[in-house]
């Protein structure tokens, strides 16, 4: 059974979404970049479930 | 490798030496409505792509040169963009002067050969050296690189060869493997793991050492072509580029990484730069050849050192995802050679950019016996893990053209009978449908007839004399055959 392949997001800054790598799941401080607005957030406090 | 020696450079001087503007000016006179200029100022961010996109809309790969385009920094960059010279297969074959249907074939027989040599010339002999800028003087938001697609984080080098050298052998590899240019001196890449720069990392990694790696954009189209050959490793990729070419590939050392770190003299650009081992930040989405967006990643950072540059530089860059032509071209010719060694009657092999130039592949056989198809399936399914769909037709069939292609499918297979199916196979990262450990079901299609002596129906014709005897111009008139619009974009008058 394959897991999940992408981890979406939502910016608190500018509310857009986008998605990264599943492996991030693995790293519980885990940062993402908006590619929109280029903000850096912590992926716990941005992620779509 | 050879020193560059008088007799060598008398050679050389002989023969011009092909680098991208060789290519641009033969290119513009064999078809000059095939290279467009473009002087109106238009900005790098989504803009290209824009244009790109319209002609891919009618089906039209021109080279376009952006003359004054408007970088991330706001400002119009003193560089020329240029997209296409690898868009479409008559560009391909134009630069290693072979034809639209054998362009592939004869690309991987020129690597297999390989018997061309790069020689190494001085400094003062390297057209990328007419500019250096080192450390502080290098801002690579200064370039032309496009901001493709709308949730790309930024500019990318998306027709970078990004060169690095074994640790210990000391042998090049080159791969066209993007970059995100995430300020004036930091480009943070896409090294795939199965890939040799990536095992090249690795080995830096536990040896405990920076790897040294340079960038090298715009080139004669058949030094790219080789340069991007699928070969072992570690295996020098300069001399395939040579043998591709056909001539020796000039090159020369770099200004930051040491003397026998050599870079391409005629090149465009080269940026050179470190990378440390282990050292990531966030790359990517990035709108991919499969027309998805690859999620975002931990990039590996390269740490740019130096850039140096022509006079008029032009730089380089695909319409990623946009027309796979070049993507498919490389697939065909490892395609072409694994089913040769199982199936000699092979006569053809595509790759569509119905699936993206990987996924998708088309096998024209000669066929002669009933398991032939078969064992062109798995030869051609195991030749990459990008190829996913394998299409096995008769030498009849035009595997050019989706259209016959898939009325071959419809009229000569049966599922029960023709489908091979192989699940939990390596796939393609990117291709959407994979799982996150990168497996995938492939398969593949026999769409053959019976092999002789067994008969089938005739496909329906009209006598090929008769076809040659009777013409559209002929019956219909020039004028009027000129004004027959394309079904799909007729209008009525009211």
């Amino acid at each position: 059974m394959e897991t999940v392949r992408e981890i979406w997001f939502k910016c608190a800054k500018c509310e857009r979404e986008s998605y990264c790598e599943a492996s991030f799941e693995k790293r519980p401080d885990a940062e993402v970049m908006c590619p929109f607005c280029r903000t850096t957030q912590k992926l716990k406090d941005v992620r779509i479930t | 490798m050879t020193d560059n020696t008088p007799q060598q450079a008398a050679k050389e001087r002989e023969e011009p030496v092909k680098d991208l503007r060789s290519f641009l000016a033969e290119y513009r006179a064999a078809y000059p409505d095939d290279v467009l200029d473009v002087h109106v100022p238009i900005k790098a961010k989504y803009e290209c792509t824009a244009i790109g996109k319209h002609f891919e809309d009618l089906g039209k790969y021109p080279l376009v040169l952006f003359h004054r385009v408007i970088t991330t920094n706001g400002q119009i960059s003193q560089f020329p963009l240029m997209v296409n010279v690898l868009g479409d297969r008559r560009k391909l074959a134009h630069a290693i002067g072979s034809n639209f249907e054998d362009v592939t074939i004869d690309w991987r027989r020129r690597v297999s050969e390989a018997k061309c040599q790069p020689v190494v010339v001085n400094r003062s002999d390297a057209s990328v050296k007419e500019n250096v800028r080192v450390g502080d003087q290098v801002n690579l938001l200064d370039l032309p690189a496009m901001h493709t697609h709308e949730m790309d984080p930024g500019p990318y080098i998306t027709a970078g060869m990004l060169t690095t050298f074994h640790p210990d052998k000391w042998i090049d590899n080159c791969a066209l493997q993007r970059g995100f240019i995430a300020g004036p001196r930091e480009i943070r890449c896409l090294l795939v793991p199965t890939s040799h720069n990536y095992l090249n990392y690795a080995a830096y990694g536990e040896r405990g050492k920076e790897m040294k790696v340079a960038y090298w954009v715009g080139h004669h189209p058949a030094v790219i072509m080789g340069a991007h050959s699928g070969l072992g490793y570690p295996e020098s990729h300069y001399v395939t580029a040579s043998a591709v070419a056909g001539q020796p590939l000039r090159l020369v050392p770099s200004e930051t990484l040491g003397d026998d770190f050599l870079v391409p003299a005629d090149a465009e650009f080269v940026i050179e730069g470190i990378m440390v081992p282990g050292k990531r930040a966030l790359e990517a989405p990035f709108g991919e050849y499969p027309r998805y967006y690859g999620p975002q990643r931990m990039g590996e950072v390269f740490d740019v050192t130096a850039i140096t540059y022509r006079n008029a530089a032009i730089w380089d860059s695909f319409l990623v995802g946009m027309n796979n032509i070049y993507g498919g071209a490389q697939e065909e010719g490892n395609i072409y050679v694994a089913v040769k060694r199982a199936v000699p009657q092979v006569q053809r092999v595509y790759c569509p950019v119905s699936g993206s130039g990987r996924f998708h592949a088309y096998i024209q056989i000669k066929k002669t016996h009933e398991g032939q198809p078969r064992e062109a399936i798995m030869a051609a399914l195991s030749s990459s893990a990008n190829i996913k769909h394998v299409i096995v037709v008769d030498e009849d069939i035009d595997v050019f053209d989706d259209r016959w292609v898939l009325w071959a499918v419809a009229t000569r297979s049966q599922w029960d009978r023709d489908l091979v199916v192989i699940p939990n196979c390596q796939a393609a990262f990117l291709d959407p449908t994979t799982g996150e450990r990168g497996l995938g079901t492939k398969g593949g299609i026999d769409a053959t007839k019976p092999a002789p002596p067994k008969r089938f129906p005739l496909r329906i014709n009209v006598p090929q004399d008769v076809l040659e005897r009777v013409t559209l111009e002929e019956y219909v008139g020039p004028e009027a055959l000129a004004k027959v619009p394309n079904s799909r974009d007729m209008k009525p008058r009211r």
